[in-house]
């Protein structure tokens, strides 16, 4: 930590703030830079320790590191930075919210994990079978603290109503039986090959086999398959399942306790990238941040949809609020509202696109055939001389017609600032659809630059970089759009997030426009060298400017009040 | 068709060996997995035949079919003869326990028609199949009572 305040305030910063000195203040009326307005956010400095992960960060420092004595080889040409890291220790409050407090968890380590928690009862409870600890943390939904409060408590009760009475699991063969009749199959066998559970309902294994897999083909329910004899509910053991079942089929079952494992436990989740086999836990409660699954795939705990993903800087009952927007009828309410009327004698909304303001409730359209004048909405029949004209109406002011304009009106603004927040997120949204193709193109690309340009493997990861963060770019502008709609209309708050907000837009455009440059206008190795810096710098600014937007709209940009 | 478990063979021969009483259950011959069955309304109960009118009455007719996957999945029951009951719809299906979710593979075909005609003897209205049959229970059972006689009279004779 010390080494890292060190090294911040050394060279460095002096550049930076020589390049940037006069551009904070010129730019962003009233505010110096997105570093001062972390200290603004809301967490306290205990906090922001208690999530320090030390050996996580050590690893970021050291990359960091590199990338950041490599920045100052880089001229910033551009004027549109409005900020930068100035303050070291402020820098570092952003990067410690920037920790890791998350973990993504493989098919092994789940295993691990929940054959920990039943070691861990096991010991507590003295109970000395694996498969019975099993089957009470499973009726407990692998709840550690209850299970344990509920077998002191009364634990008979506790085991009987899980199925496993007096915790035991099998029942022997009673030696001097010679010969028993499988009430399943209805067929005799030597008792050797027969099996019961505690309650003794003894039938053959071959029926116990067929009984379970079927079980097993009906579902994640078949964790909790209990003896096949009617009414009986004693569940049937894990070992059981092992013993009496292929090995196949018990995958499938150990697969279904795993996943039980984790549809029971609120802090572990399902990674929803489609096909994706990892999960995630994530510890934190309020978590604003998006985790990242081994697949890459970058999302929102708190949501955990595929669709979408990670929506800062958006909270998650905003984006609840669009989405449930987008998809209801409402829309079609307002637009009605704001631009039809109703027939004063049927009601029957009413579309003026045109001629003269003798309006007649069309019969064939459904209406009742009542004509009346589209100001006032009184009879047209009341109309001539004396309004001023047949044509011509001058009873508006009087009518109550101007209260039905007013709220027209409104919904009309209102409507129409949907719109225009509509359009910009679902734009924004299908460059994101799109980004698997990006993907490939980048790669094609990748591959055309190799063979044009004698040049490593190496020298062409900027280009995913780029993609990458062009990506990360659209999904927080498609989000922002979210926000800035539920954004107070006359707050401070406002007009700073929207000018960021553009500013974002530019960077986005610019990257894009450096990116997208065609390799023919590339004629030889220097003019390459030269492009490849250009992306790779504005990629880096783009990165920067992005986490402090981000950041800043998360933690309220001007300090006031932020319902999160 | 796929060879008749012996599990079925059994079955089949002890229901037409020794019947349960009031209880036929015959194989249909092109497919053994299918049974006419035949339960006679219980004594004391509306499905009962009326005796003092000399007419044989309270026969009701089912189908059942054992699945592919017998005894692990519960054979398909349905009545055949339409009856007033509140845990039997129109079309015949029955709401039991045991043909659902209940089932267990040590249950038979025997067991399954003893508990069907246990159903007959005690309807039970407060988990109905057929609402407006059970709602009419409910409110004036003994109206609910004369309807079902008067069904059981009309149709099953």
């Amino acid at each position: 930590m010390s080494f890292y305040r060190e090294r911040m305030s050394s060279g460095l910063d002096i550049k930076n703030e020589e390049l940037y000195g006069g551009v904070g203040d010129g730019g962003v009326v009233g505010f110096h830079c997105f570093s001062c307005w972390n200290i603004t956010s809301k967490m306290s400095e205990d906090e922001i320790y208690d999530d320090y992960d030390v050996d996580d960060d050590s690893a970021e420092e050291s990359g960091n590191e590199s990338a950041d004595n490599e920045e100052m080889d880089y001229e910033y040409s551009t004027q549109e930075i409005d900020f930068d890291d100035i303050h070291s220790s402020n820098r570092s409050i952003g990067k410690l919210t920037r920790q890791k407090s998350f973990e993504v968890l493989d098919r092994s380590e789940l295993v691990s994990e929940s054959r920990k928690l039943i070691k861990e009862v096991m010991d507590v409870l003295s109970i000395p079978s694996e498969a019975a600890v099993s089957i009470l943390l499973r009726h407990m939904k692998w709840n550690k603290e209850k299970l344990i409060e509920r077998f002191m408590d009364n634990q008979d009760k506790l085991c009987s109503d899980a199925g496993i009475p007096n915790l035991r699991l099998d029942k022997a063969v009673d030696k001097s039986l010679q010969k028993f009749s499988c009430l399943i199959c209805l067929e005799d066998f030597p008792p050797s090959q027969t099996f019961a559970l505690s309650c003794d309902h003894r039938y053959c294994l071959a029926c116990w086999k067929l009984y379970l897999e079927c079980k097993i083909g009906e579902g994640p329910e078949c964790i909790y398959s209990t003896c096949p004899a009617p009414k009986c509910k004693v569940k049937v053991h894990e070992d059981a399942f092992k013993k009496l079942i292929e090995s196949v089929a018990y995958e499938k079952y150990s697969n279904f306790i795993l996943k039980s494992y984790v549809d029971d436990n609120p802090q572990v989740k399902w990674c929803p990238a489609p096909g994706c086999v990892y999960s995630v836990r994530c510890d934190r409660k309020e978590r604003k941040e998006a985790v990242t699954c081994k697949c890459g795939f970058q999302y929102c705990f708190n949501c955990n949809d595929s669709e979408i993903g990670d929506h800062m800087p958006c909270p998650c009952s905003q984006v609840d609020k669009w989405l449930q927007k987008a998809s209801d009828e409402s829309e079609n309410v307002t637009w009605m509202l704001a631009n039809t009327k109703k027939c004063p004698e049927c009601r029957s909304p009413i579309e003026k696109n045109g001629g003269c303001m003798h309006m007649t409730c069309r019969k064939n359209a459904g209406g009742c055939g009542f004509e009346f004048c589209w100001l006032c909405r009184g009879p047209w029949s009341d109309h001539g001389s004396a309004t001023g004209g047949y044509y011509n109406c001058n009873k508006y002011d009087k009518s109550k017609a101007k209260e039905d304009d007013e709220k027209a009106n409104d919904a009309k603004t209102e409507l129409e600032a949907y719109m225009f927040y509509y359009h910009r997120y679902e734009s924004h949204k299908n460059a994101m659809k799109i980004a698997d193709e990006q993907r490939r193109n980048a790669h094609q690309k990748e591959q055309q630059i190799l063979s044009k340009f004698d040049v490593r493997s190496a020298d062409t990861k900027f280009l995913m970089e780029a993609t990458e963060q062009l990506l990360r770019n659209r999904r927080v502008l498609q989000y922002s759009y979210v926000y800035g709609y539920y954004l107070d209309k006359k707050s401070n708050e406002r007009n700073l997030f929207e000018y960021l907000q553009e500013d974002l837009e530019k960077h986005t455009n610019q990257l894009s426009t450096y990116y997208e440059l065609s390799l023919d206008k590339l004629d030889d190795y220097q003019a390459f060298i030269k492009w490849k810096e250009q992306v790779t710098n504005y990629t880096r600014i783009t990165k920067k400017f992005l986490d402090h937007f981000v950041e800043g709209v998360a933690g309220g940009l001007t300090g006031s009040h932020h319902n999160n | 068709m796929n060879s008749l478990p012996k599990r079925i063979i059994k079955e089949t021969e002890r229901l037409v060996k020794e019947p349960a009483p009031g209880i036929s259950a015959t194989p249909n011959e092109e497919n053994l997995r299918y049974f006419n069955v035949v339960i006679t309304g219980p004594v004391d109960s509306p499905f009962q035949g009326n005796v003092s009118h000399h007419k044989s009455g309270g026969v009701f007719n089912l189908e059942l079919f054992l699945t592919d996957d017998y005894p692990m999945s519960a054979p398909k029951v349905r009545f055949l003869t339409k009856i007033y009951h509140p845990n039997i719809d129109k079309l015949g299906r029955i709401c039991l326990d045991i043909l659902k979710d209940k089932w267990s593979p040590a249950l038979q075909i025997r067991t399954v028609l003893l508990s069907i005609q246990a159903l007959l003897s005690a309807p039970n209205p407060d988990d109905p199949l057929a609402n407006d049959v059970a709602e009419h229970w409910k409110s004036n059972e003994k109206d609910a009572i004369q309807t079902a006689k008067e069904w059981t009279r009309l149709y099953a004779a």
